[in-house]
């Protein structure tokens, strides 16, 4: 049975039943509920924890309630300090200087409402150093933005200090991408199917669209072809070849200049049934050119799981027809 | 959710499939989820909204299980069938409940907000301090994970954000298990005894009783079992699933620097702009979701 003091609650409660109005504004739920000795209300009690840990463990006891536990929970999290120290550079390691810096600060509003949101501005300095200091909240989100650069969209450009939190001498790196300036480009996206018997399919760059005369080929080799989709493991085996061109495996925070040298014909990616961990997933980026010279980029996600007679495939290609290695793309100038 | 809501969330998800390309019959299975709460402290109004809704949510399983069975005389091999959060339960359930039968071609799972572990054994563990069994890892009547498999669907995939702001809240949901209050009766688990065979029991009025399984197993998951795993909508890998990870999906987020962490992302194929979330929806109709 739990102990004598939940019982005494229990029954205070059932007396004086709970007064509904007054949770919010003091961040307290218990208002029937007489203080802990030392406190002069429940309100003061709760906000005296300064740890996750101590809450959980009063409320273990029994010393507070399950809503006291999580408004304890919230008002921990946001009275993190969320002191920020970054610096900003380009593809090159140079500083970039002036760039405009926002910090969204967020504050936990609880279950069913949204976060708020507290918007910071500063700058880089002339070596591209900036802070945000005594803020304090859930998480605090910060973006550099300078007229003439890229900042990668997933997370790419950003590298993290090697302690958890940054410091003004272990400082959280952003790489934004210095723009020669966009050139037209053709761009393609193409949701298609591949057998998994070995037999090849051939795509054409620039469109993306199954070609017989295509210079993308594409074979997927399963073993055994009969599987229970998302249960089965089996052996697996995809070769991507550039016809009459060439291909360079690429993981690039920011693929925006093709090499011109280092291509070769084919990629081989092999997954055996018994490797740890195991997917029947294929994502992969590559830098090609073509016979005729042109540079691109393109991205092959493959399933190879599908229990159909064949399985999914997409294909992206962001191609620059005039011959340049540049591939900074830009939707406004796309050829269609 | 409040009814209207969820009608709002299902005209949304028929109109995005339909701009998909996605032209056969579509459903929305509802269940009584509690709803308006004007504030997060209106917790202190209900203590256990969010458990009383999961209870619900399991309860609720059997009415979809024989939904799923009908369409499935119906449409042979043809139902498939996604789930958003804590619709995870109710379908997970379901399908459970369908034991060998096959229900659906496909389920996939969308921001699931059940245990991982109800799954695969091998998930990840989060760092809490549990204080009950992981019943999902190993439930009690079988050894093995709760859900053990879903035979009862041809395929299972899971569109995964690991940095779910829901999720994440539930995980606190899942530490103050056995929900445990001064202001209302709880739920308690302590070592196994004569006095508490399970080790599950529950206060009212007066009293306790003994919970046990298979007689009391929602209200023991819905209001005593702590998760030792991540959610299924915030685990990288679980096995039985094809993996969809969302942050691939998306374009970058808004609240950038935040990487896909606030409470919008969690419904974002529903609230954000159907041009925002494409790909999503192209997701549940392609290679890794419908197939």
């Amino acid at each position: 049975m739990k102990n004598n003091y939940y019982k005494a609650a229990a029954i205070l409660i059932a007396l004086a039943g709970i007064d509904y109005t007054c949770f919010f504004c003091n961040a307290q739920t218990s208002t029937n509920l007489s203080p802990p000795s030392g406190f002069a209300t429940r309100s003061d009690y709760i906000n005296s924890f300064t740890n996750e840990d101590d809450a959980l463990g009063a409320y273990r006891k029994g010393l507070i309630d399950r809503g006291e536990a999580m408004l304890a929970h919230f008002r921990i999290t946001n009275l993190k300090s969320q002191d920020f120290y970054g610096k900003v550079i380009d593809q090159y390691g140079m500083p970039v200087t002036n760039a405009d810096v926002t910090g969204n600060l967020v504050l936990e509003n609880g279950w069913d409402t949204p976060e708020k949101f507290s918007q910071y501005k500063t700058y880089t300095d002339e070596v591209g150093l900036f802070q945000f200091t005594g803020l304090h909240g859930a998480k605090l989100g910060v973006v550099p933005n300078k007229l003439g650069y890229e900042l990668g969209g997933h997370g790419e450009e950003y590298v993290k200090s090697v302690a958890e939190t940054s410091s003004p001498t272990d400082r959280v790196t952003f790489i934004m991408w210095k723009l020669r300036g966009p050139e037209p480009m053709v761009h393609v996206q193409c949701d298609s199917r591949v057998p998994y018997n070995g037999a090849s399919v051939s795509f054409d760059l620039a469109s993306g669209k199954k070609s017989a005369d295509g210079d993308l080929r594409i074979t997927l080799s399963r073993y055994p072809l009969n599987i229970r989709r998302g249960r089965d493991k089996y052996d697996w085996n995809v070769k991507i070849e550039a016809v009459k061109g060439g291909l360079i495996l690429q993981n690039d925070r920011y693929p925006n200049w093709a090499p011109e040298k280092g291509y070769q014909s084919s990629f081989e990616f092999s997954m055996s049934s018994n490797h740890v961990p195991w997917s029947g997933e294929l994502d992969k980026e590559f830098y090609f050119y073509k016979a005729n010279k042109q540079y691109g980029r393109l991205s092959v996600g493959l399933s190879t799981d599908s229990s159909r007679p064949d399985t999914g495939i997409t294909i992206q290609t962001w191609l620059n027809p005039s011959g340049s290695q540049n591939l900074e793309f830009d939707p406004r100038m796309q050829i269609r | 959710m409040s009814p209207t809501e969820k009608t709002f969330f299902a005209n949304t998800a028929y109109k995005r499939l339909w701009w998909q390309g996605y032209q056969g019959r579509f459903g929305a299975f509802h269940w009584p989820t509690m709803y308006n709460f004007p504030s997060w402290s209106s917790q202190g109004l209900n203590l256990r909204n969010y458990d009383d809704s999961e209870s619900n949510a399991w309860a609720s399983a059997a009415g979809l299980a024989g939904c799923l069975t009908s369409l499935d005389s119906q449409y042979p091999n043809n139902v498939y069938l996604f789930a958003h959060s804590m619709g995870n339960v109710v379908a997970g359930e379901a399908l459970r409940q369908g034991g060998l039968n096959q229900l659906v071609n496909t389920y996939v799972a969308c921001q699931g907000a059940v245990s991982a572990h109800g799954y695969d054994i091998y998930a990840n563990p989060w760092e809490n301090s549990a204080s009950t069994p992981d019943d999902y890892a190993s439930f009690p009547l079988t050894s093995l994970p709760y859900f053990n498999g879903v035979t009862s669907a041809n395929a299972c995939a899971d569109f995964i954000n690991v940095n779910d702001w829901a999720l994440d809240a539930w995980k606190t949901d899942q530490t103050l298990k056995p929900n445990d209050g001064l202001t209302f009766q709880g739920y308690y688990w302590t070592t196994k005894s004569s006095a508490h065979p399970s080790g599950y029991y529950k206060i009212a009025g007066s009293n306790d009783y003994n919970l046990s399984y298979p007689g009391n197993t929602y209200e023991i998951l819905a209001f005593c079992v702590q998760s030792e795993s991540y959610a299924l909508g915030a685990e990288s890998s679980v096995n039985g699933f094809t993996m969809q990870n969302l942050q691939n999906l998306w374009p970058a987020d808004p609240f950038q620097g935040n990487d896909y962490g606030t409470h919008p992302w969690h419904s974002a194929e529903f609230l954000f702009s159907s041009a925002e979330q494409w790909n999503w929806w192209g997701a549940l109709l392609g290679r890794t979701g419908f197939d």
